[in-house]
């Protein structure tokens, strides 16, 4: 069997309140294969999406166990400047919330041109590289809009402006933090497509964190549902969603809406009987 | 853009006309008029001060003179200067350049220090590096700006490094142009480095906190995971945005600038403006007066304009998004409203009775009762947030410490006349400048050393051989009322007639230094506690209100504050202190400088937490509270003012210390505590003559060093106050 490309072994994170966010989980990513993980707030999914290239902000996280295998090599035994080669070239993230995590002040085309300049020197139009992937990701005008500023851009837009700056080095795995949440219901099948596609596209690998069980099935290969900082149950997508075996995944899957059921009360989770 | 400083412009002309109304009318309050001086003057005849004054309009009601006034202002005649013989407008044009150049110079000097130092602070948060860089900020603001200046007047005369005050050496005149500029460049050091230095110090705090709220912005993860080194994404990333908000107060930096100006240029003897305003006010010289407050608020004005282009330029939000608040035409009504108000206020002040004492004892009456009723809503707002904080408070060694320095000073002043040996103004000419009297244990017993004076010309004293006096304790002393009310006599400590137990020497007029600053802490310390409560009381009020009901009455609200702050703050003091000054008799001038301190005081506030209310409001919960039917002073009391209390206790322990440097300036320009009272800025402007530096009485500095550690102790307080209240500043290393 090929080397996984990422491989995380027994990993577990404390935080100064003596709270185990993540409580020795283990999983794995693929060449080209998407994973998503999926868990309620407070579940563990963030921290560890964070924790992959070492950016859970210690304090309050402080004890980070266990192995981080990027092609075989441990992410947490690596020093800095190995860590932000990784970083935005080799995985890239985009985030839940756009227009808090592009900065202000600086146009969308200079932070895109920030992430190749810095892991591309070799390209020496910026410019058309910036314009090509704003293209990629669906965002018109791009040859005017490129020196735009994330608040003349909508909230769908700003995402794509994410993904497209998370694309520019062309990553092999990609780290979706929530990435649709607080987008509007289209707009989330939009970006959801998007991903798709690009996934498709460029073969690149994802990993998608989402509390939705809903956009997993349209994006996700394989997926991992986390409770309490602990994977309680993983598999293909398919598979999980028509015979989920763990208690908590029954009653996660069950708690999505169907179209056209008859019901008084939205299903929620008893927890007692997990 | 363009249509943006148009804007701007267009709204400064009120402001700029109700500012010199409002100055115009309390100078009008002020005894005299600016032609006392031609008056005293023997060589201009009656015929010619007749004919000024009727040119002037000196018979007719102060709203025709202003109107004439404004008339001629408005074509460049400012007037005549009688004290300096030359027409104020060019008076004006000589020495405005002279304080810009100062204040551009500190503001340059304080950023270049403090930008770098700030952020530093902020990365390094917790470190060595940032405790030791606030704590020197902390005390940097805590020492008043005339006692700093004093200091490096004191050492540029010993050292001779620097020029000993002026603008320019005496024969500058026949320098090449070269060197004219790098002697006035000498010229300008020293002033720079100590108005600079509050600069520094405030520059500095708000640079950290600001560096502080940016650490955690999301984007900042964003930048790290794209690979940037830490360096890149703190000084290029963070900092971008820390620098708007800071771009913001620098509007309100100059104002601080200008008033600093005023006490730095006098000890200086630097020919700025505010040393101009400072004579011109001294000289009821109200042509000049006038034309200086103008000239002040106008460069504060345009000061504000120009940080807020900056801003504009900066931020792309501002530039590209929306331009600052739209310009309804509901803006014009408002600056009228206020207009009217004012003019209104000012007549309605000027009908009163201000003669008849019956008046003035309702008035003071009614104002105790203000106070009382603002005590008890201080004591209402702070009581749960202080029931929570002040246990956890203590439980930290900095609030510990804080808490019981203030304590024991609290304490010691409520005590004040049993600990004091004496009342403060028990004169002994024969024993003046007298060192303090050395305690020593003979014969089994507490005895104090006697003195004689062997050289009265420098004031110097010698211990007498086998001259001890024993010290008692419970002595008899001058009778007092403890607390007010208890008639005593009884000191803790004393010596027989006609020896005196000076614990910390004695003054100019052989008073002794420990006593007065008992009695001086009185009204040091409770000056800024009755200040604090009027100002949160009446800040919560009108803020609040503002805030809540929104409206017209909260356009005519800020449009109030913007003006009274488009003053420069010590400028307002002044002509406030004049105006108001033949209504306190001198017993009274406490009261007089609380008012005074308090009216500018309580605008900032207002703002801010018209600013809270106005994002509490949004809230459901008030909502809630609307729909069950509560009446809007409930829901402001019972939902509003809770969520607001905690900023309200750290911004009044935070004001405390203002108001306590505001009276040692006050006291130090002349114009507050008044002799035979005392107070520690009284005691210290007392120590600013040069033969205290010579002779090394040093002594006389004590009243400083109090000062200096209560202030310190109540901006540390509201320092860790802020810490535990608000729970986003916590430390941020990466894993």
């Amino acid at each position: 069997m090929t080397q996984p490309l990422l491989e995380v072994k027994n990993l577990s994170i404390q935080f100064q309140d003596g709270n185990r966010a993540v409580d020795d989980i283990s999983f794995s990513i693929a060449d080209g294969e998407a994973l998503a993980v999926v868990g309620e707030s407070g579940s563990g999914k963030s921290v560890t999406a964070l924790a992959l290239t070492k950016l859970l902000p210690a304090p309050p996280a402080c004890a980070v166990s266990g192995g981080i295998f990027w092609r075989g090599k441990n992410l947490l035994a690596a020093d800095n400047e190995a860590i932000r080669q990784v970083r935005g070239r080799d995985i890239a993230y985009i985030f839940q919330e756009p227009s808090t995590s592009l900065n202000p002040v600086f146009s969308i085309g200079h932070q895109i041109a920030e992430v190749i300049k810095l892991h591309r020197p070799d390209i020496t139009d910026a410019t058309s590289e910036i314009v090509r992937v704003m293209n990629l990701v669906g965002i018109r005008n791009a040859e005017r809009r490129h020196r735009d500023y994330p608040h003349q851009f909508s909230g769908g837009m700003q995402q794509r402006a994410m993904i497209a700056m998370a694309l520019a080095c062309r990553p092999k795995l990609l780290v979706a933090d929530e990435p649709t949440t607080a987008l509007d219901v289209t707009i989330q099948a939009q970006i959801i497509g998007l991903l798709r596609e690009l996934k498709q596209k460029t073969g690149m690998s994802a990993l998608l964190i989402t509390h939705n069980f809903g956009i997993v099935s349209g994006f996700a290969d394989r997926v991992a549902v986390m409770f309490h900082g602990k994977i309680v149950e993983e598999g293909a997508t398919r598979e999980v969603l028509k015979n989920p075996r763990h208690p908590y995944t029954k009653a996660l899957i069950d708690c999505i809406p169907q179209l056209g059921q008859k019901k008084e009360r939205l299903t929620t989770i008893d927890y007692s009987k997990i | 853009m363009i249509e943006y400083v148009i804007r701007r412009l267009i709204v400064s002309v009120p402001m700029l006309l109700v500012v010199t109304l409002l100055v115009f009318f309390l100078m009008s309050l002020a005894p005299g008029d600016f032609l006392d001086t031609a008056r005293m003057q023997r060589d201009i005849s009656e015929e010619t001060i007749h004919r000024l004054e009727q040119e002037y309009g000196l018979d007719k009601p102060w709203h025709v003179q202003y109107g004439r006034w404004l008339g001629k202002a408005a074509a460049g005649d400012f007037g005549y200067s009688w004290t300096y013989k030359v027409s104020v407008s060019e008076l004006l044009a000589q020495r405005a350049p002279a304080t810009l150049g100062l204040a551009a110079g500190s503001l340059a000097l304080a950023w270049l220090i403090a930008l770098p130092l700030g952020v530093l602070a902020a990365i390094y948060k917790g470190s060595w590096l940032d405790r030791f860089v606030s704590l020197a900020a902390y005390a940097a603001i805590s020492l008043p700006d005339f006692f700093i200046a004093l200091i490096a007047l004191f050492f540029a005369s010993v050292s001779g490094m620097f020029p000993v005050g002026g603008l320019t050496s005496i024969t500058s005149d026949f320098f090449p142009p070269g060197q004219k500029f790098a002697d006035y460049l000498w010229h300008l050091a020293l002033p720079v480095l100590v108005l600079g230095l509050g600069g520094v110090a405030g520059t500095l705090r708000v640079m950290r906190a600001n560096f502080l709220d940016q650490i955690r912005a999301e984007y900042v993860t964003t930048a790290r995971a794209k690979g940037l080194s830490e360096f890149v994404v703190m000084f290029k990333h963070a900092l971008r945005n820390a620098v708007n908000p800071f771009i913001t107060s620098l509007g309100f930096a100059f104002s601080g600038l200008l008033s600093g100006a005023l006490i730095v240029e006098n000890i200086f003897n630097y020919p700025g403006l505010g040393q101009l305003t400072f004579n011109a006010f001294l000289r009821q010289d109200k042509q000049l007066v006038l034309a200086s407050v103008v000239l002040g608020t106008t460069m504060l004005i345009i000061g504000n304009l120009l940080a807020d282009i900056f801003l504009a330029l900066s931020d792309p939000r501002i530039r590209l998004g929306g331009g600052g608040p739209a310009f309804r035409r509901r803006q014009i009504w408002s600056w009228l409203g206020v207009a009217a108000l004012t003019v209104t206020v000012c007549y309605a002040l000027r009908f009163m009775p201000w003669e008849s004492g019956d008046f003035w004892r309702q008035l003071k009456l009614a104002g105790a009762l203000m106070l009382a009723g603002a005590g008890v809503f201080v004591i209402y707002a702070a009581w749960p947030v202080l029931r929570q904080i002040v246990p956890r408070l203590a439980r930290r060694p900095l609030g510990a410490v804080t808490l019981s320095v203030l304590a024991l000073l609290y304490g010691c002043s409520l005590l004040a006349p049993f600990l004091a040996p004496y009342s403060s103004s028990d004169q002994d000419l024969t024993k003046t400048f007298h060192p303090p009297t050395a305690p020593v244990w003979k014969d089994g017993a507490l005895r104090m050393r006697t003195y004689r004076n062997v050289d009265r010309s420098i004031a110097r004293y010698e211990p007498v051989a086998d001259g001890e006096v024993p010290v008692r304790f419970f002595t008899k002393g001058a009778p007092y009322k403890l607390l007010g009310v208890i008639p005593l006599r009884t000191r803790l400590v004393g010596v027989d007639a006609p020896h005196k137990l000076y614990l910390m020497g004695s003054d100019s007029t052989g008073r002794d230094v420990f006593s007065r600053l008992l009695y001086g802490s009185q009204v040091s310390l409770t000056l800024g506690l009755i200040g604090v409560t009027i100002t949160m009381s009446l800040g919560f009020l009108i803020g609040a209100l503002s805030g809540y009901l929104g409206g017209s009455f909260d356009n005519i609200v800020m449009r109030l504050t913007e003006i009274i702050m488009c003053i420069p703050g010590l400028y307002l003091l002044i002509a406030l202190r004049f105006a108001l000054y033949k209504f306190f008799d001198s017993s009274e001038m406490f009261v007089l400088i609380v008012v005074v301190l308090s009216f500018i005081g309580w605008t900032g506030t207002a703002r801010v937490i018209r600013g809270m209310t106005l994002s509490v409001r949004q809230r459901a919960f008030i909502l809630a509270a609307e729909t069950m039917g509560q009446s809007r002073l409930k829901i402001l009391f019972k939902h509003i003012l809770p969520n607001i209390a905690s900023y309200l206790v750290i911004s009044a322990t935070m004001a405390i210390p203002g108001y306590i440097l505001g009276e040692a300036s006050l006291s130090f320009l002349g114009l507050g505590i008044m002799e035979p009272s005392a107070s520690w800025g009284l005691m210290l402007s007392q120590a600013q003559e040069m033969k205290v530096f010579m002779l090394g009485f040093a002594w006389l500095f004590i009243p400083g060093l109090l000062m200096f550690i209560v202030v310190l102790t109540f901006n540390l307080l509201g320092d860790e106050l802020r810490d535990l209240i608000d729970p986003k500043f916590k430390t941020e290393n990466r894993l």
